[in-house]
């Protein structure tokens, strides 16, 4: 009896004396919904909403902090949701709805980023909190001059997400984040999504992980990050940027975005447009459903090359043509798909080359197919891949197959 | 009513599925990977037959000196006193520092994800009090929770591996076993290390009515985890790559952020992996200090009513080490050095045991035969 | 220090005491010879209260004095006047005199027409007698008498059971008295392997305990066991269902309830047939059932009438709603205050949102919640049914709406307060119910302090304590561990009845066999219409 009174007091004592450190309610964290990180001089203005319009001069110096050494090379805005649009709506309490902005951006300049997120938390009163980070946007110029010192932060922090996504913008990337969208509350969750469209757009990248970004540069693979324009109210995808080493070199458009895609092997979903091939000016549509690829190493010599074949499978979704084809005939279909599979070919074969000049980036990542399938040859040619890549051979080839025509022959 | 607690065969299973559990789960590809590379996973399946070898041999240990668990089985071989003593004190410093070091890189680990600024002094001495609220009842209250508790445990590293096959890249895993032969041996052997808990069933079989039919009990309760932590490193390093996982700390954490539940319902899976890892590492602990309890009853002869005295004494050791280990890398140093200890009794000194036994019970039996 | 404090409380005061009579005590005195004698004697060891009533007789034949005693709130007038007095006025005369000392046998077997009547000599069988209702009759010139069972109070009719009513299920639940109970049982067991034990439990209320079994099927061991500890109860009081409780079990402090009460007489007779022991009080209209596990507290009698699949998916929900009931505010609290991050982020922004301009953090907000409720379901404990609609209006929807509006809780609080309360409605059995809302604050309170961690101690915590319970040597888990697969069948689901072939094993039962399946062969269509 006694052993249990003792037993139970211990108890009792150690939990009431922990005294709730991590305790801290939810209303009281500041959700960091995105983070976009421009280069300081200058100091980010962003997209014209009434928030930019409005800020006084002085509030411009609090976006400027002391650092303990070096001099301050980042901006990093961060955009937290002001809770009280977002709550719950009880009938008619509330008066007149949510007006004005939703959310809040806070703009600190600083070189490192967990110092400036623990500077933002002296101009807020609510503790910044990112187990919620959706999308972090990278200024092109902050891209080129080197992605990896970025990223370490947000993947060291035990609170980051490693599916956080990474867009680059091309000019500010505040002004992405200032975006007020039409549908969605908030900007980063719109960029979040944005990626989960790859299903039917085949233009953009769905693999913006962090995490998946990060691996790439630790393997030294060079990779692709969608690159985004913003206006007032809507974000649109340019493309995608080149990243080599880590850094951004440069962009490629959306139409090579979707070849790179196939020759990845990262195809979800898309369209594919060719002319047809009785009529000059009509246009055959192709759905395309999945997309195979097969990549086979040929090693002779210095240089590696590779054969690459592509199975398409699609259905015809537009057939615009004056003259009445009946798709279901074998040879008409044959004819389409050999110009579907020759235009892919060529496609493909072009965007491959233009890479190679261009930016000398191995974006296919062939040298992982090097590395799991021909390890000998690969050790030897490991050192001066990116020398040798730019002159490796490709030959494309392409078969497509259509499986549907649609409702009407 | 009292009576010598008795285990049903089943229960071996849940009880050594509940002991192989370590701290180790959490980490262990990150060593296997510094080892063997994309082989790694190569490397825990020879483990797995290497520890079933070593289950079996445990089981005919225990089937050659029946009614005795491991210290008395010292005690009765003939050994001679001090050996056999000093064999007891060897077991009882790898249990209790076994016990320190699992509580202490516990508290590293749940003070890192759960609870930031709660002192870990806190969460080791509250982990263990409940360990020893459940000990002190017996080996019989032991082997319940473990019934309870090994479902949802394995149920959810089923989950975790099955979600994880979305973001599976079949490329990470080549080339296989490309000039890597050596290097998967030294990896088997640190599984071995890691997962020494399998050799529990010594204790245990001691409790059970019908030790003779245990054998595949034994069997399926090691095979089953030690499979699925096969499965889990073949499924990180598919969905990671070698050169990233050298990078992590806590592979199996990072793997659980990566994946994606389809519904996003719920959005960090790692706090659920803590969450049933928390039951688990319990149940592991729990077992490992009812190991050492049973090796100071033996060696220091005390009668058993003295369960909760001794448990209450583990406190001690415990607190010392939390404040003598002071970072991570240090209590990992640790972990290893109390491993290579548990791979030595384990891969030496109980196949000797039972080497030891056999030849005894032989002689017996030549002295049974001499006089009728 | 301890054993001081506790002296102050139970300090005993030597008071002037009334003299009492024991019942015991009464033993060493006999009947005597002389009739005047014997009656006064009983009736000052009575107390000589009013309601006693002594109707002396002669007969006129033998020309002697018979006596009758009985209480007439007690004993059937119609027994007493019909079936002891008239004959004795009547019939007696026929006695042919042939000696006087078989005048007491003539009239205990030919003369009283009633149902039984014992012979007895000494004062504690005739007082306990005839405060039991039954009726004493005295002969002059003998020291024996003659007690009779007269016993004809009423009581409650039998009614549907009101904390267990049941969807299909007879509607009939157990009454206070003990004749009643007994038919109801005996009408459903008509096997004459079904033994009833009766003991008398309680110095001054010789309240009867009767102990059912069906011998043949349950493990004598249990039986013995039982039997020991009713008859080692030493109380005053009346013995009711909970103070037999506190001697019955094996840990009486426990919050967790290890006996089964219940009103239903089903749930009864399948206990008893499944190897269970049942325990029926005299004026308690709870009986109880032992030894009982935690699955089986989780059985209702409805699981028993409904298809299997959809039963066994309710009987599953049930294990379910017990953690929810317990745990569901302090998982709340939990992942708000500590990890919101598991929740999907538009959740954790509603949440948040809810929770803006609510003065009290969540575990305040929690505990005030939860102190509501439990004032709630007490005051409607309380009060008759006709005010009883309108104080759950008041309460929930006025006080609880109100509250919302002026912030002073958040309205996903209420919501996970009122799914807690009706969660914890489904739990069968009432006592399981009371504990599991016990447990709601400490889980509470170590979720406030420890978060996630916190609720994992204390979930192992209690795990660890339900494992080691133990109940006439049965672990209070039992089938769920050790895994004893041949009993999930009706524990964790139910599967359909083609399968119940043997009686749970863990009770070790010692038939085992339950019912012998038999297939019915269908009939093959030849030349039908």
């Amino acid at each position: 009896m006694m052993k249990k009174c003792i037993f139970v007091l211990i108890y009792i004592l150690l939990i009431s004396s922990v005294g709730c450190w991590d305790r801290k309610d939810i209303e009281t964290r500041g959700f960091v919904l995105g983070i976009a990180i421009d280069d300081y001089p200058p100091i980010p203005t962003g997209g014209a909403t009434t928030q930019n319009e409005s800020k006084p001069e002085e509030e411009k110096k609090f976006e400027l902090m002391q650092t303990h050494v070096g001099r301050p090379t980042y901006a990093m805005t961060v955009q937290i949701p002001i809770i009280k649009k977002a709550t719950f709506r009880s009938s008619s309490f509330e008066g007149t709805g949510t007006g004005g902005p939703a959310t809040h951006e806070i703009t600190q300049v600083g070189n490192s980023f967990f110092s400036m997120t623990r500077e933002i938390s002296s101009r807020l009163e609510l503790t910044p909190y990112y187990e919620h980070l959706q999308a972090l946007v990278v200024s092109e110029d902050v891209a080129r001059k080197g992605l990896h010192e970025v990223l370490d932060f947000f993947i060291r922090d035990h609170e980051m997400r490693r599916r956080t996504r990474i867009f680059v913008s091309k000019g500010e990337a505040k002004k992405v984040l200032d975006v007020v969208p039409r549908i969605e509350d908030y900007s980063a969750i719109l960029l979040a999504k944005l990626p989960l469209n790859s299903t039917v757009n085949s233009r953009l990248i769905q693999q913006t992980d962090l995490g998946l970004a990060i691996e790439n540069i630790h393997k030294r693979n060079d990779f692709i990050l969608p690159y985004v324009e913003a206006t007032k109210d809507e974000i649109k995808s340019l493309g995608a940027a080149i990243c080599k080493d880590g850094k951004m070199v440069g962009w490629i458009s959306p139409i090579e975005v979707e070849y790179i895609k196939h020759i990845r092997g990262l195809y979800e979903g898309g369209v594919l447009n060719i002319k047809d091939p009785y009529h000059e000016k009509a246009i055959v549509t192709l759905e395309i459903a999945s997309s195979k690829r097969k990549i086979t190493p040929i090693c002779e010599g210095d240089k590696p090359k590779f054969k690459i074949d592509l199975r398409i499978r699609g259905s015809i979704s537009e057939y615009a043509n004056l003259k009445y084809h009946d798709l279901l005939d074998e040879n008409e279909l044959t004819v389409l798909e050999d110009a579907f599979a020759s235009k892919l070919k060529e496609e493909c074969q072009t965007v491959i080359n233009s890479i190679q000049e261009r930016y000398g980036a191995d974006v296919f990542h062939f040298n992982t197919i090097l590395k799991t399938r021909k390890p000998d040859y690969w050790e030897q040619i490991n050192k001066q891949w990116h020398d040798i890549f730019p002159t490796v051979e490709v030959d494309v080839s392409a078969q497509v197959k259509i499986a549907h025509v649609g409702n009407i022959r | 009513m009292k009576k010598t607690p008795t285990l049903s065969n089943i229960q071996i299973v849940s009880f050594t599925i509940a002991t192989v559990v370590s701290p180790k789960i959490l980490m262990i590809q990150q060593q296997l990977v510094d080892i063997a590379r994309q082989d790694a996973w190569i490397s825990t399946l020879l483990g797995t037959i290497l520890i079933l070898l070593s289950t079996i041999n445990v089981y005919f240990l225990a089937l050659l000196n029946p009614g005795k668990d491991l210290p008395e089985i010292y005690l009765h071989n003939n050994m001679g006193t001090f050996l056999s003593k000093l064999l007891i004190v060897v077991g009882i410093i790898y249990t209790a520092s076994y016990v320190c070091i699992a509580i202490n890189i516990f508290a590293d680990v749940v003070q890192l994800l759960l609870l930031n600024r709660t002192p870990s002094i806190v969460i080791a001495l509250l982990m263990i009090l409940t360990i020893i609220s459940v000990v002190r009842k017996g080996v019989v209250n032991i082997a319940r929770m473990s019934d309870i508790i090994a479902p949802f445990f394995l149920i959810s590293l089923i989950t975790i591996i099955a979600l994880s096959t979305k973001e599976a890249d079949l490329d990470n895993i080549k080339p296989i076993m490309y000039k890597n032969t050596f290097n998967i041996f030294k990896g088997t052997i640190s599984t071995y290390g890691a997962f020494v808990g399998h050799a529990i069933t010594i204790f245990i079989l001691r409790y059970t009515q019908e030790p003779k039919k245990a054998l595949k009990w034994c069997l399926l309760g090691t095979a089953t985890p030690m499979i699925l932590y096969s499965l889990l490193t073949f499924m990180t390093i598919l969905v990671f790559g070698p050169t990233e996982i050298e990078t992590m700390l806590y592979p199996t954490l990072t793997l659980s952020k990566a994946i994606e539940f389809p519904i996003t319902l719920l959005e960090r899976l790692e706090i659920l992996v803590i969450i049933i890892w928390i039951p688990a590492m319990f149940m592991s602990i729990s077992s490992y200090l009812f190991a050492n309890l049973r090796n100071i009853t033996v060696l220091l002869n005390l009668k058993q009513n003295h369960y909760t005295l001794i448990s209450y004494v583990h406190i001690i050791p415990i607190v010392i080490v939390m404040y003598m280990v002071q970072n991570t890398l240090q209590s990992i140093t640790y972990l290893n050095m109390v491993e290579m200890l548990g791979t030595f009794l384990g891969l030496g000194i109980l196949p000797m045991l039972t080497v030891i036994s056999l030849i005894r019970r032989r002689k017996e039996k030549k002295k049974q035969n001499i006089t009728p | 220090m301890l054993k001081r404090i506790k002296s102050i409380f139970t300090h005993r005061k030597n008071e002037n005491r009334y003299e009492n009579q024991n019942i015991e005590e009464l033993k060493k005195f006999k009947l005597g010879n002389d009739l005047d004698d014997n009656i006064s004697q009983l009736l000052r060891f009575m107390g000589n209260c009013f309601d006693i009533k002594t109707r002396k007789l002669t007969l006129s034949k033998q020309n002697v004095e018979v006596a009758v005693v009985y209480i007439d709130n007690l004993a059937d007038s119609n027994i007493v006047l019909e079936h002891i007095i008239k004959p004795l006025t009547i019939n007696s005369s026929d006695a042919e005199s042939n000696a006087n000392n078989n005048l007491f046998e003539h009239i205990k077997n030919s003369v009283i027409s009633a149902g039984t009547a014992e012979e007895t000599e000494s004062y504690d069988d005739i007082v306990l007698a005839v405060m039991s209702g039954n009726t004493f009759v005295c002969i002059e010139g003998y020291s024996k008498g003659i007690i009779i069972n007269s016993k004809g109070y009423s009581g409650r009719s039998v009614t549907e059971p009101i904390m267990e009513p049941s969807v299909k299920g007879p509607k009939e639940g157990f009454v206070e008295l003990l004749k009643d109970n007994l038919s109801i049982i005996r009408r459903r067991i008509r096997d004459p392997n079904l033994s009833l034990e009766k003991h008398i439990v309680g110095r001054r209320t010789k309240g009867e305990v009767v102990i059912a079994y069906m011998r043949g099927i349950v493990n004598p061991e249990l039986v013995n066991e039982i039997r020991k500890r009713i008859q080692a109860v030493d109380i005053d009081d009346h013995v009711t269902t909970a103070k037999l409780l506190h001697f019955i079990v094996d840990h009486p402090k426990s919050i967790f309830p290890q006996v089964q009460t219940t009103e239903r007489p089903d749930k009864v007779v399948s206990a008893l047939l499944s190897g269970q022991i049942g325990i029926i009080i005299e004026g308690s209209p709870t009986v109880l059932i032992t030894p009982v596990t935690l699955p089986m507290l989780l059985q209702s009698a409805d699981d028993y009438h409904e298809n299997t699949y959809i039963v066994s998916l309710i009987r599953f929900s049930r294990y379910v709603c017990l953690i929810i009931s317990a745990l569901f505010p302090s998982i709340y609290i939990a992942i708000t205050s500590f990890h919101p991050g598991i929740l999907p982020t538009t959740l954790a922004l509603s949440i948040a949102g809810a929770r803006a301009g609510v003065p009290f953090p969540a575990f305040l907000e929690a505990v005030a919640m939860e102190v509501t409720l439990e004032i709630l379901e007490e005051a409607g404990k309380r009060l008759p049914k006709v005010i009883g609609q309108t104080v759950s209006i008041v309460g929930g929807l006025v006080i609880g709406q109100s509250a919302v509006q002026a912030k002073i809780v958040s309205p996903i609080m209420v919501i996970v307060i009122a799914f807690t309360a009706i969660a914890s409605f489904t739990i069968p059995d009432y006592s399981l119910n009371l504990a599991s809302r016990i447990l709601r604050i400490p889980f509470m309170i170590l979720a406030t302090t420890l978060g996630a961690f916190g609720i994992s101690i204390g979930v192992l915590y209690i795990l660890g304590y339900l494992c080691s319970l133990e109940n006439l040597g049965m672990s209070y888990m039992e089938p769920i561990t050790p895994y004893r697969l041949r009993d999930w069948k009706d524990t964790i689901i139910r599967a359909p009845y083609s399968t119940f072939g043997k009686r749970p094993e863990f009770l070790a039962p010692e038939d085992s066999q339950q019912q012998i399946i038999t297939k019915i062969k269908k009939a093959k269509n030849k030349g039908g219409p």
